[in-house]
């Protein structure tokens, strides 16, 4: 079950770019967005 | 003929491919479908738009979550058979169709146009994405799944948080009716469809590298189990069946209500118009209780076992409402830790339940098996609301404190979650003769669970 697959093999700094740019741009940042958001909302019905 | 770029042998990752990148790509999936509980946002403006009632304006959503349920109910087996890559892309090419096709039924004045799209169309892409990266995470994570399934569906919890700022700006900047309204569906729709594309190109099936010394980074995959067909079959399945759905009810007893419940429970304690800030500021809490519980307590059943992190979620959520009858009305503190830990539990029995079917019926078909007892959540939506306002507003005009009204329900829902506790007590490890050839014993681990 090691078939070939059309992505190349990353390493060392490579994978560790890509791992970053993944987290921060699918899953971060926009649940960073939303969260700021919510804190704006809640901290305007405060004040 | 070469195999697609979907295909599951293409999908498969390279050497050194590192699996922590495939929960970004779950979350892409999750955070995009988790749009539907922000369907509140959209729904008056589509309401004023097409002239409707507040039940019709309601349906997109309703027949999404129908839907949702039956497409993961009957697209489980295909989502394992395909792989990630290819379901992904299936979900997000119906969940992006889904608003455009919805946006061309608010130009056109339709409703019909808009539960078709939205309800029809996008509740398939949601059923598909729900499930596909769930049960490509358990692949990578079998040592921590109810880590990677946490994560995965805390995005689901989440997709709203994101949704609901982003919707409101886009409805600010392209108007709330007609032509705007429209242009709104149709931006959503191309924001979510890139967003999971790109979801889809990052994930990877892990090799298989049972038996043998894992590479660095690798994980020992765990190739057996019991197929769907089978599953359906056992006890175990129909028992958690119960489990999710009275878990789901008795959640969505508060999450349904959760602005005039505050109001109810407090009224008379300030004006008006603070009741209803202070109502609208709780169901922001909520929501995010929500979204942790299915991180942090799906992340502790690792530790301390499936079974028992479900004996919490039903036993101490019993608990949580009987302190909302008795001591709940005019006691903020205690209205809210009750209800924050119902909710956090409620989303919690969504995430860790991938982990327990995973430990119950082993990797093989935990994908389709998952999506078939997602009919559960489809019952519970109508339950839920069901019990509430049936109740509340039968007791409406009856005298007695706004709180009071609620007694009924609540004693209900206490109800449920004790037979769903019963439920999973019930739950013993799956017979040996379900099992396909070479399948390893994940019975060992439910035992182990429950005994910790």
């Amino acid at each position: 079950m090691t078939a070939p697959d059309d992505t190349p093999t990353t390493s060392g700094p490579a994978r560790t770019g890509l791992l970053v740019v993944s987290w921060l741009v699918l899953a971060i940042l926009p649940l960073l967005y939303g969260l700021v958001e919510l804190v704006a909302k809640l901290g305007a019905l405060g004040g | 003929m070469t195999a697609s770029i979907l295909s599951r042998e293409r999908s498969i990752a390279p050497p050194g491919w590192s699996r922590w990148l495939v929960p970004p790509a779950a979350l892409a999936i999750h955070l995009s479908i988790g749009q539907a509980y922000a369907w509140s946002v959209l729904k008056t403006p589509v309401q004023n738009s097409l002239h409707t009632t507040a039940v019709g304006s309601a349906l997109p959503f309703q027949v999404a979550i129908l839907v949702l349920g039956l497409s993961a109910a009957f697209g489980g087996t295909t989502v394992e058979r395909r792989g990630p890559r290819w379901s992904m892309v299936v979900a997000a090419l119906f969940w992006g169709a889904g608003f455009l096709v919805a946006a061309l039924g608010i130009v056109a004045g339709q409703l019909w146009l808009v539960v078709l799209g939205y309800g029809v169309i996008g509740g398939i892409g949601l059923g598909i994405g729900y499930i596909a990266p769930v049960s490509t995470l358990i692949k990578w994570f079998p040592d921590r799944p109810g880590l990677a399934t946490g994560l995965a569906i805390m995005g689901f919890g989440g997709g709203a948080l994101v949704a609901s700022p982003l919707s409101t700006a886009l409805l600010a900047g392209f108007g709330k009716t007609g032509g705007g309204l429209a242009m709104v569906f149709v931006v959503l729709g191309l924001i979510y469809l890139v967003w999971m594309l790109l979801g889809a190109a990052l994930v990877r099936l892990p090799r298989g590298v049972q038996g043998a010394a894992a590479e660095a980074g690798e994980v020992a995959v765990p190739q057996g189990g019991v197929p769907a067909a089978a599953a359906l079959r056992t006890p175990q399945f129909w028992l958690l069946w119960v489990v999710l759905c009275f878990n789901v009810t008795a959640g969505i007893g508060v999450l349904e209500r959760a602005a005039p419940l505050y109001q109810d429970f407090f009224a008379g304690s300030s004006p008006a118009t603070v009741l209803a800030a202070a109502g609208a500021a709780f169901v922001s809490v909520l929501s995010l209780a929500n979204m942790l519980g299915r991180f942090l307590w799906s992340t502790a059943s690792d530790v301390i076992g499936r079974k028992n992190m479900y004996r919490v979620y039903l036993g101490v959520g019993a608990v949580m409402y009987l302190l909302l009858l008795l001591i709940g009305p005019g006691n903020k503190a205690v209205f809210l830790i009750a209800t924050l830990l119902i909710l956090s539990f409620y989303g919690a029995g969504f995430a860790t339940l991938p982990a327990y079917l995973k430990d119950l019926f082993g990797v093989y078909q935990v994908g389709a098996i998952h999506g078939r007892l997602l009919t559960a959540w489809s019952v519970a939506g109508v339950l839920g609301p069901l019990i509430v306002d049936g109740v509340v507003d039968a007791n409406s005009g009856t005298g007695g404190t706004l709180a009071s009204h609620y007694t009924v329900a609540f004693v209900i829902m206490i109800a449920l979650l004790v037979v769903a506790f019963v439920c999973n007590e019930l739950v013993r490890p799956v017979a040996r003769r379900h099992f396909v050839d070479g399948a390893e014993s994940p019975a060992a681990a439910v035992e182990e669970g429950a005994s910790r």
